[in-house]
C-alpha cells in the first residue's frame, strides 16, 4: 500500500499527544507509505452520535464523506477505534454512506507491513501489559495483530489484562478489552480520573508489568491520566511507540 | 424538572458519596474479587449453563413478546389454585392494591424484592402505619441507613463489616465484634426471628413464574423468604409482567441460570409457591392454612414494561434476570458502586428507570451518560442484552427532548463553533 489517509492527527494535538502523532508519522515514514491527512479539520461524529445527536451525526457525516471520497488514497489508518467502527459501520448501516476504501487501525495496517519474515525486530526487554481497546478489540474483533506484533519482539514479555469471561467455559473468545474511562473526561470529568486511576491500580498494576500499551489513542489519554493521577510507576505508551523502539526500517 | 439541578445532585453523590468514599472502594474490592472467585467456580463446576443461558435468551424472548397472554395464563392458574390475583397498572396503584390487603397496625416481614423498591413499598406501608422489616440481610441494613441498594443481589455491597457493627449497635442495640462477619449476621437473625413469628403478612417478589401451573420460583440463600412467605397468616408477592415463562420447566432453567451467574453453584434455597398452605388429612376436607399461609394474593405490575416491550430499542432490557453479573464488570459501578443508578442500578438499571421509576426523562439524564459503551456488560450478561445500544437510544430520546446534562450541552456547542470557524 503506497498511499494512506491518515486520520487523527489534529485530535493527537488536541489531547496533547503530539508525540504519538509523530511516532505514527515516523512509523509511516520508515515503511515508505505516503500518507496524507484530513483536508479539512473534520470529525468522524462518533461522539455527536453516540451522545444522541444522530440527525447533527448525519449532517457531518455526509460532510465528512463529501470530502474524502475522492481522496487519491488505497485506505484510511487510524489511532481511534470509535472512528473505525463509525467508518465501517455507522456511516453505511445508519447514514447509508460507503467510503470507497478499508478502514484499519494502525495495529493491522502495520501487522500487514512488518509480519513478515524478512522484518527483525531488534530485543525489548520489558514486561508489557497490552490493553486492546473497547471499540477496537470488542466490537470490531481485532486482537489478532498487535498480539502477533508484540510477540515478534525478542525478550518482550506480553501480559493481558483479565479477561471478563474467565473462568466460563465456551466462551474464551479473545476480548480483554476494558475501558479506562476516557469518555468520561468530556460526559463527566470528575468522575474520570476516579475510573481511570482505579482502572491502572486494580486491573493493570497487580500484573507487576513495567508499562502498558494500547491501540486506542483515546484509551491512552485516559490510562495516562489514571496514572498521574495515581502516581503509579508504570509506563504508557501507545503501540506505534513500541514499534518505532524495535523496527530500524 | 431541571436537567442541572439533577446533574449537581446526581454528581454530588455519585462523587462524594461514591467514587471518594474509602468504605465504598474497599467493600466494591471485596465484592468484586468474591464475585469473579465465585462465579468461575460455579461456572466451571456447571459448564452447561452456558448453553442454557442461550435457551433462557430465547425463552425470554418469547415470553415478552407474548407477555399478555401468559400474565392471563398465569393468572388463571394462580386463582385455580385459591390464589387471588391482581394487576396494576402503576406503581400507585400496586401500592394501593397491596395496602388494602395489609390495611394498617400490622407487623409485615418482607423478602428481597426489587419491583417493591421500584414502588417505594415498604415507605407506602409504613404511611398506612404498618411496622415494616426487611428481613433480607443486604436489604435489613439498607433499611438501618435509610439509604438504597446498591447492587441488584447484594443491596449493601457498598457497607463494609466495620460500618454494619456501627448500625447494629445504634439501631438494635447489638454491639458486635466489627472484625466478625458472623457475629453480625447473628445479631441480626436473633433481631428478625421475633419479626417472623409475629408477622401478620409476608411480602415477596419472585425471580420467575410459571403460568402454565401458577408457580412462582424464588430464589434465596438466607432462609429469611421461606420464613416471611411461610409463617404469616397473609402472603403478598409483587411480580413484574416481565417475570412471566410458559411453562415450569422453562421457569426452572430461568432460575437456574439466574443464580449461577449471580455466582451461586446452587443456593440454599428455592421456593416454589403456586397457592396458600392447604392440607386434606381430615376426611379429605380441603381446608386452605394450614401451617403456612391461609391467603396468597399475587400482584402483578407493569408500570412503563409494556411501553419497554413495544418499543424494539429498548425490549431486550426485560430479558433482565436481575442476576447482577454485568455490574461487577463496569468499570464506573467498580469506583461508584449503586451511585451510578437512579432507583435501579447500573447501565441495565438506568434503562429500567426511565421507563418505570422517573416520572420524567431528566431524571436519568445524568446515568445515561454514566455508560461508557464499553460493552463489557455484554460480555458477562447470561441473556446478551447490550445495555450499550440501548444507552445511545436513551440518549437520543434525551437529546430529543433537550435534556442533555450541561457538560454534553457544552460539548456540542463547542462542536458547532469549531464547525463555524
Ligand atoms: S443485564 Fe444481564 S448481566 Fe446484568 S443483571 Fe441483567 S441479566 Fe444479569
Amino acid at each position: 500500500m503506497k498511499k494512506v489517509l491518515y486520520y487523527g492527527s489534529s485530535n493527537l494535538q488536541y489531547q496533547q499527544m503530539a508525540e504519538v502523532d509523530e511516532g505514527i508519522r515516523e512509523l509511516f515514514a520508515k515503511a515508505g507509505v505516503e500518507y496524507v491527512v484530513p483536508p479539512l479539520e473534520k470529525h468522524c461524529v462518533e461522539g455527536l452520535y453516540t451522545f444522541g445527536y444522530k440527525e447533527e451525526a448525519r449532517k457531518e457525516a455526509i460532510q465528512f464523506y463529501e470530502m474524502v471520497k475522492d481522496l487519491d488514497v488505497e485506505a484510511v489508518v487510524t489511532p481511534y477505534g470509535a472512528s473505525q467502527y463509525m467508518w465501517e459501520t455507522t456511516y453505511p448501516d445508519e447514514f447509508g454512506l460507503k467510503l470507497p476504501f478499508p478502514f484499519y487501525n494502525v495495529t493491522q495496517f502495520f501487522h500487514k507491513i512488518l509480519m513478515n519474515e524478512d522484518v527483525k525486530f531488534e530485543p525489548l526487554p520489558l514486561k508489557l501489559v497490552l490493553h486492546d481497546g473497547c471499540t477496537v478489540g470488542r466490537k470490531m474483533g481485532i486482537y489478532k495483530e498487535p498480539r502477533e506484533l508484540l510477540g515478534k519482539i525478542p525478550g518482550l514479555t506480553l501480559l493481558d489484562l483479565p479477561h471478563p469471561s474467565v473462568g466460563i467455559e465456551g466462551t474464551t473468545a479473545a476480548d480483554w478489552s476494558t475501558c479506562p474511562g476516557s469518555w468520561l473526561n468530556i460526559t463527566i470529568p470528575e468522575l474520570a480520573e476516579e475510573v481511570e486511576m482505579n482502572f491502572v491500580q486494580k486491573d493493570v498494576m497487580p500484573l507487576e508489568a513495567d508499562a502498558i500499551t494500547t491501540d486506542c489513542a483515546n484509551a491512552l489519554f485516559g490510562i495516562r491520566m489514571g496514572i498521574m493521577k495515581g502516581n503509579f510507576p508504570l509506563k504508557a505508551y501507545f503501540f506505534t511507540d513500541i514499534i518505532n523502539m524495535v523496527w530500524r526500517a | 424538572m431541571d436537567v442541572n439541578q439533577v446533574y449537581e445532585t446526581y454528581l454530588k453523590d455519585l462523587i462524594d458519596k461514591g467514587a471518594h468514599s474509602r468504605s465504598v472502594r474497599i467493600a466494591m474490592d471485596r465484592a468484586i474479587h468474591s464475585y469473579r472467585t465465585l462465579s468461575a467456580n460455579a461456572l466451571r463446576r456447571f459448564p452447561k449453563t452456558i448453553e442454557k443461558a442461550k435457551k433462557v435468551r430465547e425463552i425470554k424472548e418469547k415470553s415478552i413478546a407474548n407477555w399478555e397472554k401468559l400474565v392471563e395464563q398465569a393468572r388463571e392458574s394462580f386463582e385455580r389454585n385459591h390464589a387471588k390475583t391482581y394487576f396494576a397498572r402503576t406503581a400507585k396503584e400496586a401500592n394501593e392494591i397491596i395496602g388494602k390487603i395489609v390495611g394498617s397496625g400490622k407487623t409485615v416481614v418482607k423478602g428481597k424484592s426489587l419491583t417493591s423498591e421500584e414502588t417505594h413499598l415498604r415507605q407506602y406501608l409504613q404511611k398506612l402505619e404498618n411496622e415494616v422489616y426487611e428481613t433480607d440481610l443486604g436489604e435489613f441494613i439498607i433499611q438501618l441507613l435509610d439509604s438504597r441498594p446498591m447492587h441488584l443481589l447484594a443491596p449493601a455491597v457498598n457497607i463494609p463489616r466495620e460500618q454494619v457493627a456501627e448500625l447494629l449497635k445504634k439501631y438494635i442495640g447489638e454491639k458486635v465484634d466489627p472484625s466478625n462477619v458472623s457475629e453480625e449476621v447473628a445479631a441480626v437473625r436473633r433481631f428478625l426471628r421475633e419479626k417472623f413469628t409475629t408477622a401478620d403478612v409476608g411480602i415477596s417478589g419472585a425471580n420467575v413464574i410459571a403460568a402454565e401451573t401458577g408457580t412462582m420460583v424464588i430464589i434465596e440463600n438466607e432462609g429469611n423468604i421461606r420464613l416471611a412467605t411461610g409463617l404469616p397468616d397473609v402472603h403478598i408477592a409483587l411480580v413484574g409482567i416481565e417475570k412471566v415463562v410458559e411453562t415450569l420447566e422453562e421457569a426452572m432453567m430461568v432460575a437456574e441460570v439466574t443464580w449461577r451467574y449471580a455466582d451461586y453453584e446452587m443456593p440454599g434455597y428455592v421456593n416454589l409457591i403456586s397457592g396458600p398452605s392447604l392440607t386434606g388429612d381430615i376426611e379429605k376436607v380441603l381446608t386452605y392454612g394450614a401451617h403456612g399461609p391461609k391467603e396468597l394474593h399475587v400482584v402483578f405490575i407493569d408500570n412503563g414494561r409494556s411501553e419497554m416491550a413495544n418499543d424494539p430499542s429498548f425490549r431486550q432490557a426485560l430479558y433482565c434476570l436481575r442476576c447482577g453479573a454485568c455490574l461487577y464488570e463496569c468499570p464506573v459501578y467498580a469506583v461508584t458502586a449503586g451511585y451510578y443508578g437512579h432507583q435501579y442500578i447500573g447501565g441495565i438499571g438506568t434503562v429500567w428507570d426511565a421507563f418505570t421509576t422517573a416520572h420524567d426523562l431528566a431524571e436519568v439524564s445524568p446515568h445515561a451518560y454514566t455508560c461508557v459503551l464499553c460493552k463489557r456488560c455484554k460480555t458477562r450478561c447470561p441473556v446478551d442484552i447490550d445495555t450499550a445500544d440501548m444507552m445511545v437510544a436513551l440518549r437520543e430520546k434525551l437529546v430529543n427532548q433537550n435534556l442533555v446534562p450541561p457538560t454534553i450541552q457544552q460539548f456540542f456547542e463547542g462542536m458547532q463553533e469549531h464547525e463555524d470557524e
